[in-house]
């Protein structure tokens, strides 16, 4: 190209720009946007972190264990029966959501997107811990059934799950011992029978004394009694609003973290215990 | 002293406003030094006087308009509109120019996205369209292939090997071995991190050769 045509170009460009009074947008502008989109990412990424957190919540919340009840029972396991879909389709918007609005900052597209990733999923993760410390996903996860009712249909907390009378999964305070069973008030306030046998193994620190609390895993009678497999101490906060003993499902979790996985079958104080049941 | 004729053009078509703000630019420009001024300092001044920014597009219209006729298959007119369209586009958004990266780069930018977007829009295929120099320059650059080799050869067939590499190669080899850019001039152009740009270039060079290779043309 030579110099004239070159200059032909540039020259027609100006005219057109004095000619139609077009200027540069103004600072402000560009800044608004782009304050904008931080807030977004910010926005998007609390979002994302508090979804994280209350999706982990009912997992995080429960026994050690918990999740061990289901074993062999795929579609009553609580893994299945605890996962809070809602919080996994916010999930499924919001982290997207903020690795896209990330990679349209200035220099987002600078770094490659399974970095990008790698490095806010990390950061909710980290928002997410700092939920939980805080307590945010137990005070919203409660403030959300008490005032959303569908909402605990998609999300059963541990209360639900030891309500499975049927399934075989019962808890609840003991209401008198006899020989070879008890009289057991589940979670709803009902009466239901449970019978201990010799091959029904008992975990530590379990007493099947009147007032205490016990959680059952076992196989429904059609006598409406329970054949007691696996028993287990304390009980989650009952539907009936009667909180047991010993404060709700929450802190007996905590308690429990120290006995998680001594059990032996073998272990002679249970043993002694069930003889004096049986 | 490097003059600019195409204000003394626009004059002559009878743009009063024009003509007086060409004579202002004309005065400033005949200041000593005022050509070795950096893109960014002219941009600064641009921001307040439209003629700064004639300098700036003389400096890039060049080198733009041929790399529209490289990435694309648009005729001379098509890709004057194109570029008319950019440079108009880089002067509004002139506030929201970034510093950390080169005036070059972003201009390459903004002129391929809207080579890109015309293309979609008049549905034409995005292609090359490299002459004779531009492409024994580009064989040398990106195969090592010599001169005598290429001229050997049916230097339609060699475009036809350049012309069906995947449009990603293409664009990273286009501006690496014919643009000149460096990896970080094309990462601010592609929009994709430098890492990537590496892996086409890489990845481009190979699957020419192997193009090249199916056509008979040996390479070193």
């Amino acid at each position: 190209m030579n110099d004239i045509q070159s200059a032909t170009i540039a020259g027609k460009i100006l005219g057109k720009i004095k000619k139609e009074d077009i200027h540069p947008e103004a600072s402000w502008k560009f800044i608004l946007r782009k304050t904008a989109l931080w807030i977004g990412i910010s926005v998007s990424g609390v979002l994302a972190a508090f979804s994280l957190s209350m999706l982990l919540f009912p997992f995080i919340s429960v026994e050690p264990n918990f999740l061990t009840f289901g074993i062999g029972r795929l579609f009553s396991s609580p893994v299945i029966r605890l996962i809070p879909i809602p919080w996994i389709v916010f999930l499924l918007i919001f982290v997207p959501l903020v690795v896209i609005e990330f990679h349209n900052t200035r220099h987002g597209y600078r770094y490659r997107i399974a970095m990008v990733a790698s490095g806010l999923i990390l950061m909710i993760a980290i928002g997410a811990s700092a939920f939980k410390l805080l307590g945010v996903d137990g005070f919203f996860d409660q403030k959300f059934r008490d005032s959303i009712p569908a909402y605990g249909q998609f999300s059963e907390t541990p209360t639900d799950f030891w309500s499975q009378e049927r399934e075989g999964y019962l808890a609840g305070t003991i209401l008198s011992s006899e020989p070879g069973s008890f009289t057991l008030q589940d979670l709803d306030g009902d009466t239901v029978n449970i019978q201990v046998e010799r091959d029904t193994v008992l975990y530590p620190n379990v007493n099947l004394e009147q007032a205490s609390e016990v959680k059952i895993v076992g196989t429904m009678n059609e006598d409406r009694s329970l054949k007691a497999e696996k028993i287990y101490h304390g009980a989650p906060k009952p539907h009936h609003g009667k909180e047991p003993e010993g404060g709700d499902w929450d802190d007996t979790a905590r308690t429990k973290k120290q006995d998680e996985w001594k059990f032996r079958d073998s272990n002679a104080e249970n043993e002694n215990r069930k003889d004096r049941l049986l | 002293m490097q003059t600019f004729p195409f204000l003394f053009r626009s004059t002559t078509r009878g743009n009063q406003t024009a003509t007086a703000r060409s004579e202002e630019y004309d005065m400033h420009m005949n200041e000593p030094g005022y050509q070795e001024k950096t893109d960014a300092e002219i941009i600064e001044l641009a921001k307040s006087n439209a003629d700064f920014f004639g300098v700036l597009m003389e400096r890039y219209e060049s080198p733009l308009l041929r790399y529209i006729h490289r990435i694309s298959s648009f005729d001379h007119d098509d890709a004057e509109d194109i570029l008319q369209e950019s440079f108009i586009k880089a002067y509004r958004n002139l506030n929201d120019f970034d510093h950390d990266s080169k005036f070059s780069s972003w201009m390459y930018r903004i002129v391929h996205n809207q080579t890109i977007d015309n293309a979609r829009k008049n549905k034409t295929r995005v292609t090359v369209s490299i002459d004779e120099h531009d492409l024994i320059h580009f064989l040398r650059a990106a195969t090592d292939i010599e001169n005598e080799t290429a001229r050997k050869h049916d230097l339609a067939s060699i475009a036809d090997a350049v012309r069906s590499l995947p449009e990603t190669y293409r664009e990273a080899l286009v501006l690496r071995f014919l643009e000149e850019k460096s990896y970080e001039e094309i990462m601010d152009i592609l929009h994709i991190p430098k890492g990537t740009v590496a892996t086409l270039i890489s990845r481009g060079k190979k699957i020419l050769h192997e193009h090249l290779q199916k056509a008979d043309v040996q390479t070193n």
